[in-house]
């Protein structure tokens, strides 16, 4: 029941993103999303983790509750851009995108048959939720014109491959997650400083208004 | 040698480009980074030339328990890598005395860091055995050389270095799904363990076919949008126009063939199990099919230089992954061409850089005229398009037949004509760019004042290379020599699944 509750939290998060035009939103929600999925291993297991469950679990949690936000907030403030403006397709057309997603989702992890020993482990609405919240991530990133929204599409997206990892493989190596947790900050970084340049570069961070480069 | 050295050789090919990029940091003045950098990168060259060898002698160098190992297929791209980075540090050195972007030292330091830092990420990816570890080393070529991208910050390169983060994070995010996918059908097989290479190939058979079907689609778009795949391309113009001249080439000699090397890994393991053969291979013939004719037509739109040289690699990523999808003498034919791929396309970024650099465009009408600018680089870029356009005797030509003859062993004429019209439009395209731009009226002309200023000419090294990487690629298309030849047969029966060493 406590996974279950954890992704209906995290679905709503994506579709309060998906609907709303205040990058401030968009910050919070993403990290109730992190801090949430950081708990996620807690869920799975049922029981109190190891200690390197619990180191991933704890670096999950700082760097996705509380570093991305104290980083996306301060770039937000410091390029003074508060609100998405007219995103493609709209606000109630995300919102259709993101119930259609959803659908399409379920439909999707259908086709997996999963091993008993998996499927035995991971609750149902794992899988969907998953491909959910990568899908509302890549929206996000193709249809919102601050480099700062893309970015944080990104790390939706990087917050549905979470979900997707821990549920679907059986045990991943330590190394492996500890450099994907590293990449991930990595990426938010680079991109946060991108954005700096950006704004610097061109006075402004609106990603559409990126198009000098043609053909 | 033995496994002890091998062990040692191969947590050093790791080693010394990190220590490299760590060493560059200090305080060194802009002459003395270069000539560090260059340094490391030659001993890294000299390293990737001794595990050559030991595979060529039949070895397969493993080291740190499975997690590392270099196969022939491994071999092989560590030598391409090798090659590139040798070639474009030299002219990095060479681009950037003359240039007018900022030259400070910390600047110089940065990028010698990055540098040699995009080096290691690269030879990870090749080296590592883990199929986790080696998607690590592909997100880490993606943040590593995005800065490379703007060396001179101006709004172009940095519109460029955001749609290349963006569009490969997206990517790289999908292939780590396929990963998981890979990893998710290995449960229940009796002494499956992580996710070693190796051993998803030993029990290839019994893997659950359905989600390595899955897995592989995500791999195919993950992957394949990092080693240029249309319609995923959309960053690769841009970072390959906007980066100075070396870095567009390791863009275009080693980190497109990095990620499709992921791909080749996957392969085999996904054709091992039950009833995924001919499949795996439609979709890599597909892919390769819709990038020859995306390729095909927008190098026929291009007024850039460095534009038309970045669709005519996705032409040639899609002639390899058309090549591996077809199998058989095509995955060798596929191999051979990403060999040649690999020298014509750095001499003819390397050459660009030196004739449109100091002129600060790459305009191809402003660029008209060039073979009077410099002789050297003239002849160079002319030889690395015919090169790289396929004319004979060139090893791209050869390796081009090779691909077209795997389809017509398969009586794939559908797939034959599209190969050979797509080849037909690049010829003609890049060729009527080519002959105005070398021989054309200079557009300056009437403007200099003096007429008839003699060619620059180039330095004694600069002729020395055009010369050897020309000559390679004739005499590479005349005859394959035999160890070249037995690491080009070890790669393809790796890619084939036959044997997992040489």
């Amino acid at each position: 029941m406590l996974y279950e509750t954890m992704m209906v939290v995290v679905i709503l998060a994506g579709l309060v993103i998906l609907g709303s035009s205040r990058i401030r939103m968009y910050i919070r929600m993403a990290a109730l999303q992190g801090v949430v999925l950081g708990f996620l291993p807690l869920a799975l297991e049922r029981s109190l983790p190891a200690a390197r469950t619990a180191l991933l679990m704890a670096v999950a949690i700082v760097l996705k509750g509380v570093v991305f936000p104290w980083l996306f907030t301060r770039a937000m403030r410091e390029m003074s851009v508060k609100r998405e403006r007219s995103p493609i397709g709209g606000y109630s057309g995300a919102i259709i995108f993101g119930i259609l997603a959803f659908i399409l989702s379920l439909w999707l992890s259908n086709k997996w048959v999963l091993h008993p020993s998996l499927a035995g482990r991971t609750p149902e609405i794992a899988v969907p939720a998953a491909l959910f919240t990568v899908l509302t991530g890549v929206y996000v990133i193709m249809t919102r014109k601050k480099a700062l929204s893309q970015a944080i599409g990104y790390l939706v997206m990087e917050n549905g491959v979470w979900i997707f990892g821990l549920s679907l493989a059986g045990e991943i190596p330590v190394l492996v997650e500890l450099g994907m947790l590293l990449d991930v900050f990595v990426a938010v970084f680079v991109m946060g400083i991108a954005t700096l340049k950006l704004q610097r570069g061109f006075g402004h961070m609106d990603a559409d208004r990126l198009n000098e480069l043609k053909g | 040698m033995t496994r002890m050295d091998h062990a040692i050789m191969i947590k050093l090919l790791l080693v010394l480009p990190l220590a490299g990029a760590l060493v560059c940091l200090l305080p060194w003045s802009v002459r003395r980074v270069f000539a560090v950098m260059l340094g490391f990168v030659a001993a890294e060259c000299l390293l990737v030339a001794l595990a050559v060898h030991e595979v060529l002698r039949g070895g397969v160098p493993a080291g740190a328990g499975q997690w590392l190992r270099i196969d022939a297929l491994s071999a092989f791209h560590l030598m391409l890598l090798g090659f590139v980075f040798l070639a474009g540090s030299i002219h990095a050195i060479a681009y950037f005395k003359g240039g007018s972007s900022q030259t400070g030292s910390w600047w110089a330091r940065l990028f010698s860091a990055l540098w040699l830092g995009s080096m290691w990420a690269m030879v990870l990816v090749f080296v590592s055995n883990n199929i986790g570890i080696m998607w690590v080393g592909v997100e880490a070529t993606t943040l590593l050389t995005a800065f490379l991208i703007c060396t001179n910050v101006t709004s172009c390169s940095l519109e460029a270095m955001w749609k290349y983060i963006l569009i490969c994070s997206v990517g790289v995010a999908f292939a780590f799904m396929g990963t998981i996918l890979v990893a998710a059908s290995t449960v229940g097989v009796a002494g499956h363990s992580l996710m070693f290479w190796t051993e998803l190939m030993a029990s290839a058979g019994s893997l659950d076919a359905g989600l390595l079907r899955a897995g592989f689609v995500f791999l195919l778009v993950g992957y394949g949008t990092k080693s240029g795949f249309a319609p995923m391309h959309n960053w690769l113009p841009d970072a390959h126009s906007q980066a100075p001249s070396p870095v567009s080439a390791v863009f275009s000699g080693v980190l497109l063939n990095s990620a499709m090397y992921c791909l080749l890994r996957f392969m085999p393991v996904v054709e091992g199990a039950a009833g995924n053969g001919p499949w795996v291979h439609d979709l890599m013939i597909l892919a390769g099919l819709i990038s020859i004719v995306v390729a095909a037509a927008f190098i026929l739109l291009q007024r850039d230089l460095k534009r038309l040289l970045a669709y005519s690699s996705v032409e040639h990523v899609g002639i390899m992954a058309l090549g591996f999808g077809l199998g058989g003498i095509g995955t060798f034919a596929a191999l051979f061409h990403s060999l040649g791929h690999s020298l014509a396309k750095p001499l003819a970024f390397i050459s660009a850089g030196r004739l449109g650099h100091p002129r600060g465009t790459y305009d191809m009408q402003a660029l008209a005229g060039s073979m009077r600018v410099s002789r050297v680089w003239g002849v160079g870029l002319f030889a690395a398009l015919l090169a790289l356009v396929g004319a004979a005797p060139f090893a791209l030509f050869m390796s081009e037949l090779l691909v077209a003859r795997a389809a017509i062993e398969q009586k794939k004429w559908f797939v034959l004509a599209l190969l050979l019209a797509g080849l037909g439009v690049v010829f003609a395209g890049v060729m009527r760019y080519a002959i105005p731009l070398l021989w054309g009226d200079r557009p300056d002309a009437a403007l200099a004042s003096s007429p008839a200023a003699p060619p620059e000419a180039g330095s004694r090294f600069d002729m020395l290379f055009v010369c050897v990487v020309v000559l390679l690629l004739v005499v590479l298309g005349l005859v394959i020599p035999a160890p070249l030849m037995r690491l080009l047969e070890g790669a393809r029966a790796v890619v084939e699944g036959r044997v997992m060493a040489l």
